[in-house]
């Protein structure tokens, strides 16, 4: 299967439950696809305006096809562009828990590179406001062989695993 | 008499009800597994998220249970264990089973709405600040009732205090490993519980070393529920009340084959007298004593707004709906048996209801070893911890109403934000709440309760009213509703009086300010739902789709 097909395949399966936009940037950063997903969990009582508690999460998924492997060091950038700018994608309040900003590579083969290997499963990124009383945002990294159908992730980028299976 | 007896016959009733009265019930207001329910025909992956049911009963099942289930049953056995076992089974049965099961029904058929915005929607203006009003001051009660339970028992039981005040750090704990750290559930799960048995084990290690007063235990608690209304959910409420759960189900099951195993024998007397008092009558104060065991007004108004949304099939709602009302009755007849096991003397010498069950349910699990002292705490932890989400679940209401009560705008939107308000202010709000629950609490549980439970009740016969409606516009059978709509008004608006009258003779001129507001604001929702029940425009036909 090719990245192109596995992205359209991609595209049906995430549409039911992710706002979806092809060919987007970020700050100049550009992607082939990103697809957006928020939940919100109430409980009320009475009425739905009687809300005794709300949580609030979400998944940003940017998402590049790629030939040439990133250097780490272009892998520190994009998440350094997010990290300065990611109060563009989340509002962080106090009914906010989580939300995970997420840099997916499309590619033909996982980096084989050892110390790349280890630089990407050991990241570990995390911003949080007030201590994580509003929440916190965590980044995910991870490259998806489609021809393979492995995949290479840190521990935030493994949990979305899931959505990328076809 | 033994009690293997009482819980077998409970048992075996209870099972029967569920299948041929359940059964009638569904046949009568035409469940269909055919029929499409809302979680799948609305679904969102939001509200709308069809469940499977093993799953939705026991998120069911842990909004409804709370202390009640214990505490009611215990403090009527001054009657006798006859008449409080009547009421469990009858009530259960035709009266809160039918209440659960019918607001459910109901909210499926309208597209997942629940009970109160029905309410809602039908009342004026009028109305809906008077449904306020009597919201704020039975969330109150709510507050002073369970805190007063709370510090009643750490008083009687300092092992217990100690064990529920380390549970609430490891819960702390467990939620900031699990969600900000990513900790795999199963191995935090049990570290937790682990963690858990460590606490058991200081609070017996401790009981005698730290030893405080009553009011030190209320202002404790006062200040954990100032905390653990604003804090976000997942830093306390659900690590809480997930460890929680595990103490639950272990302790219902523990108790039931401890009953089985130890066939203690009844020694309270199965009936003491009608009128113990001038004020304190078999009816109507066994019917607002007992509540969550046999019917509550809170339980339609916790489940119908979520559970409704994700029942996958129609034919669910039976065991989630009247099933869950089932097993909290039977956790009432375990409740009562605690009780029924003491003579009169020991009863009234028994401490607070906790910690009478408490002590219950650990001689009855002593009969398969596990030690007594242990089994106190271990049980006297898990009710704790529900009075505490209690607690914490009627401050966040509260809050929200005095706050709504004072905002232009909905609360929570901007246009409710006016900082030069201070009534509308979060903080002030839930500081008003508690401070008012915690003078209350300093009364003592024993005469709040008997108010906080016409209340909660007067609740229950307002839902049945909104499910008749309900059921009215939808064409089908709700004469089954009737009966104990009429008997909860009655039971309500009597024990109100004698509450009246009785704080009046001694005194206690707060409770009857409240008793009286009380009384007023029941006689005008009355007026004002026999309005919408009997208006001929509204019979078989069903609410328009709302937003």
């Amino acid at each position: 299967m090719s990245p192109e097909t596995y992205l359209e395949q991609l595209e049906g399966k995430l549409k039911n439950q992710y706002d979806l936009e092809r060919n987007t940037s970020f700050h100049g950063a550009a992607f082939d696809l990103q697809a957006t997903f928020r939940i919100r969990n109430e409980r009320y009582i009475v009425s739905k305006k009687a809300v005794v508690y709300a949580v609030e999460a979400a998944e940003y998924h940017f998402i590049r096809i790629t030939t040439a492997l990133p250097s780490w060091d272009e892998i520190s950038a994009l998440l350094n562009l997010f990290e300065a700018h990611y109060t563009d994608l989340v509002t962080m309040h106090e009914d906010h828990m989580n939300s995970i900003i997420q840099l997916t590579f499309i590619v033909e083969d996982i980096p084989a590179d050892k110390s790349y290997r280890q630089k990407v499963q050991k990241l570990n990124k995390q911003i949080s406001s007030f201590l994580g009383l509003k929440g916190w945002v965590d980044f995910g990294v991870m490259f998806y062989s489609v021809t393979k159908q492995d995949f290479l992730a840190n521990r935030i980028g493994k949990k979305m695993l899931d959505a990328y299976s076809i | 008499m033994s009690a293997i007896l009482l819980i077998v016959v409970a048992a075996a009733l209870l099972l029967v009800a569920y299948i041929v009265y359940g059964g009638w019930l569904a046949r009568r207001w035409g469940i269909d597994a055919k029929n499409i329910a809302p979680s799948h025909a609305k679904e969102d992956g939001v509200d709308f998220v069809p469940t499977a049911k093993q799953i939705l009963i026991g998120h069911h099942f842990s909004s409804i249970a709370g202390a009640g289930p214990i505490t009611g049953p215990i403090q009527a056995a001054v009657f006798g264990w006859v008449p409080v076992f009547l009421w469990i089974m009858v009530g259960g049965i035709f009266f809160g089973g039918v209440h659960d099961y019918g607001a459910l029904v109901a909210s499926m058929r309208h597209e997942g709405k629940s009970i109160g915005e029905v309410i809602h929607a039908n009342m004026g203006k009028k109305g809906k600040t008077l449904f306020s009003l009597f919201s704020f001051l039975t969330l109150i009660l709510v507050v002073a009732a369970f805190t007063d339970v709370v510090a009643t028992t750490f008083i009687n039981s300092a092992a217990a205090g100690i064990s529920s005040m380390l549970f609430i750090l490891i819960a702390i704990a467990f939620g900031i490993a699990v969600y900000r750290k990513g900790v795999p559930i199963g191995i935090a799960t049990v570290i937790g519980l682990v963690l858990m048995g460590l606490a058991i084990y200081l609070g017996l290690t401790l009981q005698n070393v730290i030893v405080l007063p009553k009011i030190a235990w209320v202002i404790i608690l006062i200040i954990y529920i100032a905390i653990a209304s604003t804090a976000p959910v997942w830093i306390l409420l659900q690590p809480r009340d997930y460890l929680n759960s595990f103490l639950l189900y272990s302790m219902i099951a523990g108790a039931f084959v401890g009953i089985i195993l130890a066939r203690p024998t009844l020694q309270l007397p199965a009936f003491t007298e009608f009128k113990l008092s001038q004020y304190n009558m078999l009816f109507p104060m066994l019917f607002v004593t007992v509540a969550c065991g046999a019917i509550s007004g809170f339980h339609s108004l916790v489940s119908s707004g979520t559970t409704s949304k994700q029942i996958d099939n129609e034919k669910d709602a039976k065991l989630i709906g009247y099933g869950s009302m089932l097993i909290e009755s039977l956790l009432a007849v375990i409740s009562l048996i605690a009780a029924a096991v003491l003579t009169r003397e020991g009863l009234a010498n028994g401490g607070s209801p906790i910690n009478i069950f408490a002590n219950g349910c650990a001689n009855f699990m002593n009969a398969f070893g596990l030690p007594v002292d242990v089994g106190v705490i271990f049980v006297s932890l898990a009710i704790s911890a529900f009075a505490l989400t209690s607690l914490d679940t009627a401050t966040r209401l509260a809050r929200f109403v005095f706050q709504e009560f004072f905002s232009k705008g909905e609360v929570g939107t901007e246009s409710a934000v006016d900082e030069s308000n201070l009534l509308t202010n979060k903080y002030f709000a839930t500081l008003i709440t508690v401070v008012l629950g915690g003078g209350l609490a300093l009364k003592g549980y024993q005469v709040v309760w008997p108010i906080f439970g016409s209340a909660n009740q007067l609740l229950a016969a307002l839902a049945l009213m909104a499910v008749a409606v309900w059921l009215r516009r939808d064409g089908k059978g709700y004469n089954m509703i009737l009966i104990p709509m009429a008997f909860m008004f009655a039971v309500c608006l009597s024990a109100l009086v004698l509450v009246f009258m009785s704080n009046l003779a001694k005194g206690g001129y707060i409770m009857v300010v409240i008793s009286a507001i009380l009384f007023a604001l029941a006689i005008v929702l009355l007026i004002e739902g026999i309005k919408i029940f009997t208006d001929p425009n509204t019979k078989g036909q069903r609410l328009k789709a709302q937003n």
